[in-house]
């Protein structure tokens, strides 16, 4: 990888990807822990999860909890690879070789 | 364009500090359900053994027993989640720490006051070392548990034990909803 992920790259997304990739394989977090824990508005945590929802970085799931609305979050099996690669590119440029 | 050195070691920080910080609250999301439960256990055990001191040992047996059956179902819960022990690690947690007291109180020769206060102690000490590797919230629980128990042995009088159900197993409790929150 010479170039690192846009997508990835954008440092509120950088925060998002490394919460997801935190949880155990598979498991979901909730969008407004995950909004703890980045630090965003919800409307701008909702525009990078977009994004990264259409990259298939991430999966979205909503549903209704003891009658409230749920939003759930999920890294992809996708999104766990390209992390990786960018963590790798990561410590590529700091260890050369 | 290519990253320096600075941008990717400060990206590389920023991974790192949002993982610690995802596995914290995932910790403290898991730990508060069995606060709630153990805090309840010390507001029953504590409340009914001061107004019926002769049955004692039934109502701590009978709480214990309680909160070691809901900690299994409760781990049973978390381990499908993939963040929790196995259900046969907190029963044997629970039979290891009641076999402990009971153990150290009878070798100390440890009166009924002494007991009381003995208990909630060693848990303060518990979660405060907890509290160094998981999470400073556990640290803090540790912490206030100790003064509060140590303030009321030395200045409750005959009413030690409400004082432990109210400030003990109250500190236990409201640490629980304390975990739940981000």
């Amino acid at each position: 990888m010479d170039q690192p992920d846009e997508i990835i790259h954008q440092p509120l997304r950088l925060k998002i990807m490394a919460a997801l990739r935190a949880l155990p394989e598979a498991d979901r977090i909730e969008f407004v822990r995950l909004r703890a824990i980045v630090n965003a508005t919800e409307g701008n945590l909702g525009a990078h999860i977009t994004t990264l929802e259409k990259a298939g970085y991430v999966k979205v799931e909503k549903d209704f909890h003891n009658n409230r609305p749920r939003t759930r979050v999920a890294m992809t099996k996708q999104g766990r690879r390209s992390f990786q690669a960018y963590v790798d590119y990561l410590k590529d440029i700091l260890q050369p070789g | 364009m290519p990253l320096s050195q600075d941008e990717a070691a400060a990206a590389l920080g920023e991974i790192e500090r949002t993982d610690r910080q995802t596995t914290e609250l995932q910790v403290y999301e898991g730990a508060a359900p069995f606060f709630m439960v153990w805090g309840a256990v010390w507001v029953f055990g504590y409340t009914m053994t001061h107004f019926m001191p002769e049955y004692r040992n039934a109502f701590w047996a009978a709480g214990v027993a309680a909160g070691a059956v809901l900690s299994i179902v409760l781990g049973k819960r978390l381990g499908t989640k993939g963040h929790g022990f196995s259900p046969w690690r907190y029963a044997a947690i629970s039979a290891g720490t009641a076999g402990f007291f009971a153990l150290t109180s009878f070798v100390l020769k440890l009166n009924v006051r002494e007991i009381d206060a003995f208990v909630p102690l060693m848990f303060a000490g518990i979660y405060l070392a907890v509290g160094v590797f998981a999470g400073t919230r556990f640290a803090v629980c540790g912490a206030i548990l100790a003064i509060a128990t140590a303030v009321g042995f030395y200045n409750a009088g005959d009413l030690f034990g409400l004082w432990m159900a109210a400030a003990g197993g109250g500190v236990l409790l409201l640490t629980g909803f304390w975990l739940r929150r981000v």
